[in-house]
């Protein structure tokens, strides 16, 4: 068992580090950068209360391991994570890695650390036996996915993936996000499907041929995809990555069933219909569920620097605001967990009545 | 057939007749009979020239909507935004100036509070940077500015707000901005400027005999040129990366010195030559008295714009272009940009003209007594202005009050067709809260004046083959002719 503090810390990775598969990984402290603004505030992890400190000297709790996760905004190589790197390298520490470094950033720091005290946190399967030509995935395939980047939706991941485990069915979580390989039994999208180079083509095969592993070796009732990056466009100067992550997986697998997240935005219900066509003509599948994240796209914002820059609402806020509608969803009330879990089944129960043998 | 008033404004250039669609906030060009048709100039008009606008109107223009209720889209965003959002504080770290520039809004010419030695005590600072950081978690970029009179006068304290900003402030980027007379600017300080990287803006009025004229010491009434000059070329000399990136100036222009003297200075000078200037003439915002504007002064600076134009259009070398002018060529661009982004059908019936910034979250003023103001533009001593305190926290009612300005003037402003590129904002009010009215509507006249230019500027500028987008000239230049 890992005795870990984890760095940095933001909001984003409360859901998943409340997951934590704690036989393996007990986290004993969490280290936020002082200007994030988490001073003072404390996480419930099982049945302990971790308070947020600013640095890894406050952290009182013995531990033998740092793991360094991705966050929210960005963070300088040299003035920030150097310091924790040395201090490992001083202590002996293990070092786990979920933060996608550049292979620069990554190289310095296997210079300082020890080849067995280094784990970076791949997928499960690291040795795909690549065929040339796309399998059939013959169980059923549910694709979640953010019409904009950076709408946390490994929380929506979760919830629907713990909702669906709840009802007794055998799930896999293949997320968005590597940090969720924190959690038993959660996988994440091959490195070499999403940075590595490669052609379209070969990333596609790649990540087919993942899921089709995947099949294969566990064969789960079904299998959940989060899918990263962003759909769409937000305007001609902020592009994310154009859509090319959610083209590659799209491409990979055959969806049975599509969750689009949105940011709440006014007037919702009138352009759902107008929005889904977009995501449609994108994934060249059925959206059929929206769900709607409480933030606000700030455009003008976003196209002043340049990245998404979003302002987060209430969940009473936007549960006032939002209408009834058979395709929208509020995953924040644990209703809707209920409600959309329930819409997954019944669509993909209606497979199991044809048998093709 | 009569059309129900459509929402729009004429214009005309010597290169044509143009309609300003202000539900779509296009620019369309049209023809001289449709032009007088809507223009109510001929009532009846033939077949042709009402098919026309009958495909205007099919099209989607030509709609007569207006906004209804008068609510600014980020009203009840405001209070969420207020909590994480906040990206930019200044701090007025003193009232005190080693200058008395004549036109000066302390000066004693201004309906506000004149130059007195209050300063900020670094518990004040110290609670406003505190105040920034609980309220910008949303933020990975914010940015702490310096004001004053001089802020340089409070060098030790500003040295202190850094350091306890860089701690504070750890896993952000923190950028530090000054606007400064840069007479204080030693060697030592200099270096540190340039260790923290601050962004200057240093005031220069234009030549000697100019500059010195307005920009005088408070003790001699002696001009503050050649000092200034001295600190700029040390800068300079110092880095000139830092130089080129991080210094820029600002020009309050007299305008009974002319606009050409000051424009040959700054583009004779290579100090000057290649920086970005902000200009204007003296503010008339609370001003005790209207300042003149001298016929010489806009022939030519009507002439250096269109220098500007000929720049854009490849007709004229950039080194003859004026460097005092980029403000309204960004103006003119950014209208272009916004217009062809927007994609709007029509203004919605729930809606808010141009011109009030979200207050607080764009940027927060504190003074030196512990006030939280919008900008530091804006009257001092004017209640509206007073959005807060540090002890206390900010006001959201009077927020949404100053997000919401229009409701002074909804009646007057639902019928502008300058609505959406309206720049008005509670700068122009001055402490009189009965006067708020009167305050806004005296801009109406220069804010219709200055979108009506920008439109026909910008039409211009298309028909004759420029590209806002690209920044350049698509295709050859051809000669137009007027229609007429």
């Amino acid at each position: 068992m890992y005795n870990m503090v984890i760095f940095p810390y933001d909001a984003t990775l409360k859901n998943t580090l409340q997951h934590i598969d704690q036989k393996e990984y007990r986290v004993c402290g969490i280290v936020s950068p002082r200007g994030w603004g988490y001073g003072d505030t404390s996480l419930l992890i099982g049945d302990e209360e971790i308070v947020i400190q600013a640095s890894l000297r406050q952290v009182e709790s013995a531990y033998d391991c740092i793991c360094l996760v991705n966050s929210r905004y960005s963070l300088n190589f040299t003035n920030s994570i150097m310091p924790i790197i040395h201090e490992c390298a001083e202590k002996n520490l293990d070092v786990i890695v979920c933060r996608d470094f550049t292979e620069q950033e990554l190289q310095i720091i296997k210079s300082y650390i020890d080849k067995d005290k280094l784990h970076i946190l791949y997928e499960t399967y690291r040795d795909i036996k690549m065929e040339n030509e796309i399998f059939e995935i013959d169980i059923p395939v549910v694709l979640i996915t953010d019409i904009f980047a950076e709408l946390n939706s490994q929380d929506v991941q979760l919830k629907i993936y713990d909702e669906l485990k709840a009802k007794g069915y055998a799930v896999k979580l293949v997320s968005s996000k590597r940090e969720m390989r924190l959690i038993r039994d959660i996988d994440s999208i091959p490195q070499s499907v999403l940075r590595e180079y490669g052609t379209n083509k070969e990333k596609i095969l790649r990540f087919n041929h993942y899921i089709k592993q995947i099949e294969i070796k566990e064969n789960p009732d079904l299998i959940i995809i989060g899918i990263p990056g962003n759909l769409m466009e937000i305007s001609k100067k902020v592009t994310g990555d154009f859509g090319s992550s959610a083209y590659i997986i799209s491409r990979g697998v055959i969806s049975d069933y599509v969750v689009c997240n949105f940011p709440y935005f006014q007037d919702f219900e009138g352009r759902c219909s107008e929005l889904c066509k977009c995501v449609e003509n994108r994934l060249e599948t059925k959206v059929d569920a929206c769900n709607v994240i409480p933030q606000y796209l700030d455009l003008m914002e976003s196209e002043e620097y340049g990245e998404l820059e979003y302002l987060g609402l209430s969940a009473e806020y936007v549960e006032k605001k939002l209408q009834k509608h058979e395709k929208i969803f509020f995953l924040q009330d644990k209703k809707e967990i209920l409600r959309i879990a329930d819409e997954i089944v019944k669509k993909l129960e209606g497979y199991a009545e044809i048998k093709v043998m | 057939m009569k059309i129900d008033a459509p929402f729009i404004h004429l214009f005309k250039t010597p290169l044509g007749f143009y309609l300003y669609d202000v539900n779509t906030g296009q620019i369309l060009k049209i023809d001289k009979r449709v032009y007088n048709y809507l223009a109510n100039v001929k009532k009846d008009t033939d077949e042709e020239t009402l098919q026309k606008i009958n495909i205007l109107r099919e099209e989607g223009f030509l709609k007569n909507n207006r906004v209804e209720i008068t609510e600014h889209p980020y009203t009840e965003l405001l209070p969420f935004a207020l909590q994480t959002r906040m990206g930019n504080l200044i701090l007025q770290v003193t009232q005190n100036c080693n200058l008395r520039c004549e036109y000066c809004i302390y000066s004693g010419n201004y309906k506000t509070r004149g130059h007195s030695n209050t300063r900020m005590t670094f518990d004040t600072a110290k609670k406003a940077i505190d105040f920034l950081i609980q309220h910008s978690k949303e933020r990975h970029k914010i940015f702490i500015g310096f004001y004053g009179g001089e802020p340089l006068l409070e060098f030790e304290l500003i040295k202190k707000c850094v350091k306890y900003a860089d701690e504070m402030a750890d896993g952000k980027e923190v950028v530090y901005v000054m606007t400064t007379n840069a007479t204080l600017l030693s060697e030592k300080v200099i270096d540190y400027m340039i260790e923290h990287q601050f962004k200057l803006t240093i005031s220069v009025d234009g030549p000697r005999e100019i500059h010195n004229r307005s920009r005088v010491f408070a003790n001699k009434e002696e001009g503050s040129y050649d000092i200034m000059m001295r600190n700029i070329k040390r800068i300079k000399e110092k880095s000139e990366s830092y130089y080129q990136e991080s210094v820029q100036f600002n020009t309050v222009m007299l305008a009974n010195d002319g606009f050409s003297c000051l424009e040959n200075y700054f583009h004779g000078d290579e100090l000057f030559s290649d920086s970005f200037f902000s200009a204007s003439t003296v503010s008339s915002s609370y001003a005790k008295s209207e300042s003149d504007i001298s016929d010489e002064f806009l022939q030519e600076q009507q002439y250096e714009l269109f220098k500007s134009f000929l720049g854009m259009l490849h007709r004229l070398d950039s080194k003859h272009v004026s460097i005092l002018l980029d403000g309204y060529i960004g103006r003119m661009k950014q209208f272009d940009t916004m217009r062809h982004q927007l994609g709007r059908r029509e203004v919605p019936a729930k809606w808010h003209r141009g011109g009030p910034c979200i207050p607080i979250v764009n940027r927060a003023f504190v003074t030196a007594e512990g006030n939280i103001l919008p900008c530091e533009r804006v009257c001092e001593i004017a209640n509206i202005s007073k959005l807060g305190t540090i002890e206390e926290g900010i006001d959201i009612g009077k927020a949404q009050k100053v997000l919401n300005l229009e409701k002074y003037t909804e009646d007057n402003c639902h019928n502008c067709w300058a609505y959406a590129e309206c720049t008005t904002c509670i700068q122009c009010c001055d402490s009189k809260e009965d006067n708020i009215s009167e305050n806004i509507l005296k801009c109406c006249k220069q804010v219709k004046h200055g979108t009506e230019e920008v439109l026909k500027d910008c039409a211009v500028l298309k028909e004759l083959g420029y590209d806002f987008e690209s920044d350049s000239l698509v295709g050859e230049p051809e000669v137009i002719f007027s229609e007429e």
